[in-house]
């Protein structure tokens, strides 16, 4: 029996409890919004992915059972699949062949602050293929467990690792030149 | 939990997911990190992961509008009063069960009134039948046949 802190919630929410499901955006709203836009380097995008899982949410919460899954782990599925859609559809093949963008990151000469660091590592994020960018994502900034990956992305673990391992060789490989920046940036913070 | 830990098998770590204990696999983050503390070789490969989250980390992430929330809260469809009480009462119970044990009951009762009626001689308003033409049966009525008024009871 997996431990879910959003079981009750989403029961309450299923019964209809308004309350309860302004708690769940509340608690849940910002995580999808940011791992959409992670995916799709597009806000507005985002922002119409994060309202489509909600509107899953609406009409799965009366129906979900507990104990299966985490809640927060089949959201994050909902979110990426939703994401996947979206990106399959922008560029008709398949995900492994989506080499998302052209590299857009600036050359060190344009690298003039933390803003354009920030733009630049967005940027290359958008560049690798988007089974990659979907392990970074959940991984590295949604936080997730390498086994709540694993099963989100429904692969294994060890296809995880493999994902993870080549998408951040392809990152620091991108962003050589900026590794300056990195260490200059968390100088500034501590300061 | 993993007892044993190799620098191979650090680096794979470190590579896959950063320097950061915390998004290490939960079943080697204790023996990665001791191990990580007590060997020389450990410091260099944290350090270029280190470089590398530092960059990711200044990836922006806005937050989402109030008026995003209120959109999705908005689509959220009204549940009425009576599908609500009904979710109250039976949790995550599907409505045709009940509403079929409803229905059995139903049907269960109807038939043994049908049949209680048959047996007792009741013609169609309630009331004992007087004459065997009323109950379409041989069976003489239980009262004998005579009404009995508010008068003799009392």
């Amino acid at each position: 029996m997996v431990e879910d802190p959003d079981a009750g919630l989403v029961e309450a929410t299923g019964r209809g409890d308004a309350e309860a499901a302004s708690r769940l955006v509340a608690r849940h709203l910002p995580r999808m919004t940011a791992l959409a836009r992670r995916m799709l380097g597009d806000s507005a995008e985002a922002e119409d992915v994060a309202q489509d899982v909600f509107l899953k949410v609406w009409t799965q919460a009366a129906r979900w059972k507990p104990g299966a899954a985490k809640f927060e782990t089949w959201l994050h599925r909902v979110a990426i699949n939703a994401c996947y859609d979206r990106l399959r559809k922008k560029r008709g093949v398949g995900l492994d062949e989506i080499e998302e963008r052209a590299d857009t990151a600036p050359d060190p000469e344009q690298t003039l602050g933390q803003n354009q660091t920030a733009l630049a590592v967005d940027a290359a994020l958008q560049t690798l293929p988007a089974r990659q960018r979907a392990a970074i994502t959940l991984c590295h900034y949604q936080g997730l467990t390498n086994i709540e990956a694993a099963s989100t992305l429904e692969i294994s673990v060890e296809a995880l690792e493999s994902l993870l391992s080549r998408g951040r060789r392809a990152l620091k490989e991108k962003l050589r030149h900026l590794a300056g920046a990195g260490a200059s940036a968390t100088r500034t913070a501590q300061a | 939990m993993v007892d044993r830990m190799t620098i191979e098998r650090l680096r794979e770590i470190l590579d896959a997911y950063g320097a950061e204990p915390l998004h290490w696999p939960p079943a080697e983050r204790i023996t990665a990190q001791a191990f990580a503390a007590r060997d020389p070789r450990a410091v260099a490969l944290v350090a270029e992961a280190e470089a590398l989250d530092r960059l990711l980390n200044m990836a922006p992430v806005e937050a989402p509008s109030a008026a995003l929330a209120a959109r999705v809260l908005a689509r959220r469809p009204k549940v009425s009063w009576l599908k609500s009480l009904w979710r109250d009462l039976f949790p995550g119970t599907p409505v045709w069960r009940p509403a079929l044990g409803l229905c059995a009951a139903l049907m269960l009762g109807v038939g043994v009134q049908a049949a209680a009626a048959d047996r007792l001689g009741l013609n169609e308003s309630g009331e004992v039948a007087t004459t065997t033409e009323d109950t379409g049966t041989d069976i003489a009525p239980l009262s004998g046949g005579e009404t009995i008024s508010e008068e003799d009871v009392l």
